[in-house]
């Protein structure tokens, strides 16, 4: 949590200050984008708040040794640096809940996806799930992008496999204001739960309920119904209007 | 808009044909059963040499109905028939596949297994 808000503000710090700005101003990525502007915002005003102390000191430093002005311009940006990172110490300790806000605003981009693919088959591995099997689906689906099919050895081993994965979502939420939980279905029975978080949808089956339902030929298979899902959404898109427009078709050709 | 003694087509290979309402799971005393609810049925028609037989009281999740349904950005969908999927207690589908075209809100309403069997999704 620390190093993440480290991070952003750094980022806002670079920003602001004048001689980081052409070279860190590119590298943002989309996710940050608008989480961003608030950052600076509330950085901004300390950070010049600090500058105004910087520059007084060194104005009254100036004054007293009085005869190095061009030296004093070029230390100024350096003396700004060293306050910068003495504000992230301040930050880091002082304020604890601004920083925790900060962190809620960067985490709600991230956690759009609750559940990484690769976290899942970490976890998959780490509580001995018997033959995982990752199939890609945005072929064959609008609503998933991944489904991770995954055996466990019985009830119990299908909870703790859902379990396992729960633990990790609040794991990785730790410190954020809101828990964002996947849906978890049929975890009384433990047969077959669905943990659905989004683009990841992970199906931990028994033995009995893997072989009865069979959800990989189901998926692997299903390249030849695209074509007939294309005409369903044809038809669907041209509802009423569809005739009209097949006996214009005609007339012109 | 499927109260008691509605009949249903069966969206699945359960063995079972054709439905008929006989509750609604839910209130007390609640009249009309939507997409995505569940409902106490009796199997009427069963495929002969299944595990399903007629006068079976199952449950059920409707997912198909010719009354229509609206969505948020104005989307109004509205199939030919009235269909429901057989489930057992515990929600589990009792058939292994799913047959025709299911609304994406019975993902909302934790039906993901049923979605994920299903050949496509509205």
């Amino acid at each position: 949590m620390a190093l993440s808000t480290s991070r952003t503000l750094l980022r806002s710090f670079a920003s602001l200050s004048p001689f980081a700005r052409c070279s860190n101003s590119t590298s943002y990525g989309d996710s940050l984008w608008s989480s961003e502007p608030r950052a600076i915002f509330k950085g901004g005003s300390y950070f010049l708040a600090q500058r105004k102390l910087s520059s007084t000191s060194v104005l009254s430093l100036g004054s007293i040794e009085g005869a190095f002005p061009c030296e004093l311009m070029s230390t100024k940006p350096l003396v700004v640096s060293d306050r910068n990172i003495a504000l992230l110490q301040e930050w880091k300790l002082g304020f604890p809940s601004l920083s925790r806000a900060l962190y809620c605003s960067t985490a709600d981009f991230k956690k759009n996806e609750l559940l990484e693919l690769q976290e899942v088959e970490k976890v998959l591995s780490d509580v001995r799930a018997d033959n995982v099997k990752v199939i890609p689906v945005q072929k064959h689906c609008a609503w998933a992008d991944f489904m991770v099919i995954a055996t466990g050895r019985s009830t119990w081993h299908v909870k703790n496999i859902a379990q396992a994965l729960i633990y990790k979502v609040k794991q990785k939420q730790k410190g954020a204001q809101r828990l964002m939980l996947p849906s978890v279905e049929g975890q009384e029975g433990g047969k077959w739960i669905v943990i659905d978080s989004g683009k990841v949808v992970v199906h931990a089956l028994d033995e009995k309920a893997r072989d009865y339902y069979s959800l990989e030929s189901l998926w692997t298979t299903g390249t030849s119904e695209k074509e007939p899902i294309q005409d369903l959404e044809k038809a669907l898109v041209k509802i009423r209007r569809k005739n009209n427009s097949k006996k214009q078709a005609k007339k012109s050709a | 808009m499927i109260q008691p003694q509605s009949h249903l087509n069966v969206a699945d290979n359960s063995g079972a044909r054709e439905l008929m309402c006989i509750r609604i799971i839910g209130a007390s005393n609640r009249r009309y059963a939507h997409i995505g609810d569940v409902i106490v049925a009796v199997i009427k028609e069963a495929v002969p040499n299944t595990p399903l037989e007629r006068s079976e009281v199952i449950r059920a999740v409707i997912v198909r109905t010719c009354k229509e349904l609206k969505r948020e950005n104005g989307m109004i969908i509205r199939y030919d028939d009235n269909a429901a999927v057989v489930i057992d207690q515990e929600g589990n589908p009792k058939g292994t596949r799913i047959f025709g075209a299911i609304a994406r809100e019975l993902r909302q309403l934790n039906f993901t297994k049923i979605v994920s069997l299903a050949p496509e999704v509205l």
